[in-house]
């Protein structure tokens, strides 16, 4: 098990590496400018020789491999350069800004497991009847709501007009729920109707008849026979979750003023301030690489049969 | 009647919630292509003395903080976004069974590749996935369809796929072959139509996916550029009003609600009618 481990560490190595290479090469290959955007900004006029002495400072003025090269020998110890824009140290801001989104999108996880779970088996113990309505129809709602627009409405009721929770900023836990809770909502839905229609599936098979027949009750059987087999697809969907949450959070985090990555990367992308995109979307194929990873590790701790074909494949 | 035949032999019935939402769906659609030419006003003519104007005759949802007419703006929104979408459904449509036919046809190398290829863009969430390419290509809603197309793709060639790869060793379709008809004939004739009905189910449960994606990207300011009307950008233009006048931010978020619960209505409708198996996909 540890082997295996340590080789999906491993693995991750070489698909940082081509993802930052294709990265780099089609941000060069497009025609949006970063030297006339910083131009534009900084108020300088955009002279022939200005503009050369800029690329030149940039070092965009080299073949893109070389370019490469030297970005990639400083990106081995961290040092991912400087935003074109601000001159500040882009990893620097990154660390200072990544802890928030990753609160953030972690809260909203932990929000998606504990209401998920229990409304999942709910309505799939009542299958049919009204408690099972009650939560289909919450589902439906919270598949068509556009996160943003949610968000807006929990500030609306929660800080404005019964004004219990913060509105704005990110100082402490508080500041954190109505966030969560709008990040949260659509993959907790999506949640509850896999869990269900996952359970019902589980639930037609014929050891649960047996479990029955044997005189257990219905409570035990749901709970201890089909929850946990319906377990096992339930994880790679949490696992495709955390990155939609990720993403949700990106948009999120404007709307309440929370310093995160989305807002830090977002003022990136709209300057074209290269290395600033490099180091988001590396950082983010380094997150979903590892979340990926996690899942394969859970699935193999959690089923034995799948354990014993990954290590006779990999060692 | 005559694909109605071919696809559902037994005879089923629309349900009324698939009914009601087809029903609305078209009236909305109507609606977004014709209403425009009656309208008085224009989605971006600024009037400065009637700004915040309520609800009236002549403003049916009242104006904006420039004095821009609301019902407008929300119908050229749904306008700008219902077009999007039909050029990403269309461009999705073609690349999924451009290559999801011929993975699933030919097999072995090529498919293995194709599905590798599948399983990386499957396995980056879509709104990240759009993020990068939007951050590389530069914001604008060209940019945005591209990028969301490119996101979805993957699904349709998978479904396609295996559709393909299913009915490829039947016996219907080893006998045509015997007959002597071409790939491309026997493509035509026998795997067409399960194809077109599983896109079709696919693509309006997806429709209301890729509207939300549309409307997030503009609000993030990286898709529709102001002052054009769309939905996303109108709640990002309004949320400075939270405080001051909260009604403003409810229409365009009611409008997107809206038509994306329609949109998902008439998709699970069809999915039963059509008695598609999609669960593993969504």
């Amino acid at each position: 098990m540890l082997r295996y481990i340590f080789y999906r560490i491993l693995m991750i190595i070489p698909i940082l590496l081509i993802a930052s290479f294709i990265i780099f090469y089609l941000l060069r290959l497009n025609n949006t400018d970063p030297v006339a955007q910083y131009l534009i900004n900084s108020n300088l006029p955009s002279t022939p020789e200005v503009i050369a002495t800029v690329r030149h400072e940039f070092g965009l003025d080299k073949p893109i491999l070389e370019q490469y090269i030297l970005w990639l020998k400083k990106a081995v110890v961290l040092d991912f350069g400087k935003s074109y824009m601000t001159d500040r140290d882009v990893w620097a801001d990154f660390l200072y800004y990544l802890p928030n989104t990753l609160l953030l999108a972690f809260m909203a996880f932990l929000l998606t497991l504990i209401v998920s779970i229990p409304l999942g088996i709910l309505a799939a113990y009542y299958r049919d009847r009204i408690p099972d309505f009650l939560i289909r129809f919450f589902c439906f709602i919270g598949v068509c709501m556009p996160n943003f627009w949610l968000a807006f409405l929990l500030i609306m009721l929660f800080s404005i007009t019964l004004g219990w929770l913060p509105a704005l900023g990110a100082d402490g836990v508080s500041s954190f729920i109505l966030p969560a809770i709008s990040v949260a909502f659509m993959s907790l839905c999506v949640n509850i109707r896999l869990i269900r229609s996952n359970m019902l599936e589980v639930s037609k098979e014929r050891h649960i008849t047996y479990a029955y027949l044997r005189g257990l009750k219905k409570g035990h059987v749901t709970l201890k026979h089909i929850f946990y087999n319906a377990l096992l697809p339930l994880i790679t969907a949490l696992g495709m979750h955390f990155g939609e949450l990720i993403g949700g959070a990106l948009i999120i985090e404007s709307i309440f003023a929370i310093p995160g990555i989305g807002y830090y990367s977002l003022q990136g992308i709209a300057n074209h301030d290269y290395p600033i995109i490099q180091c988001f979307v590396l950082l983010m194929c380094l997150v979903f690489s590892l979340c990926n990873m996690i899942i394969d590790i859970c699935y193999a701790l959690l089923d034995p049969r799948i354990r014993k074909n990954m290590e006779d494949s990999h060692v | 009647m005559w694909l109605q035949n071919r696809v559902n032999p037994y005879g089923k019935k629309l349900s009324f919630m698939g009914k009601f939402s087809c029903v609305m769906i078209i009236l909305l659609l109507l609606v977004a292509i014709f209403l425009p030419y009656f309208l008085p006003y224009y989605p971006d003519s600024i009037a400065l003395d009637n700004t915040f104007a309520p609800i009236s005759l002549s403003h049916w949802l009242g104006t904006d903080h420039l004095g821009r007419d609301i019902f407008t703006r929300l119908i050229y929104g749904a306008r700008i976004s219902l077009s999007a979408v039909a050029c990403i459904l269309a461009l999705v449509i073609l690349l999924g069974i451009s290559i999801g036919g011929v993975a699933g046809f030919f097999g072995g190398n090529i498919d293995k590749f194709i599905m590798r290829l599948c399983d990386l863009f499957l396995s980056l969430p879509t709104i990240v996935l759009s993020l990068f390419l939007v951050g590389i290509l530069g914001a604008g809603l060209e940019n945005v369809m591209l990028a969301i197309a490119l996101t979805h793709w993957a699904w349709y060639a998978r479904i396609i796929r295996s559709i393909v790869f299913g009915l490829r060793h039947r016996e219907f379709v080893l006998l045509s072959q015997v007959y002597g008809a071409s790939n491309w004939q026997n493509f035509k004739r026998n795997m067409f139509i399960p194809i077109i009905t599983q896109c079709l189910v696919l693509a309006t449960m997806d429709i209301g996916h890729m509207l939300l994606h549309i409307a997030g990207l503009s609000f993030l300011g990286l898709g529709v550029q102001p002052p054009q009307a769309e939905w996303g950008i109108m709640l990002s233009d309004y949320k400075d009003y939270i405080f001051s006048n909260p009604e403003l931010l409810c229409y365009p978020g009611l409008a997107l609600f809206v038509a994306v619960a329609l949109f998902n209505m008439l998709g699970d409708s069809l999915r039963d009618y059509f008695d598609c198996d999609l669960k593993h996909l969504h």
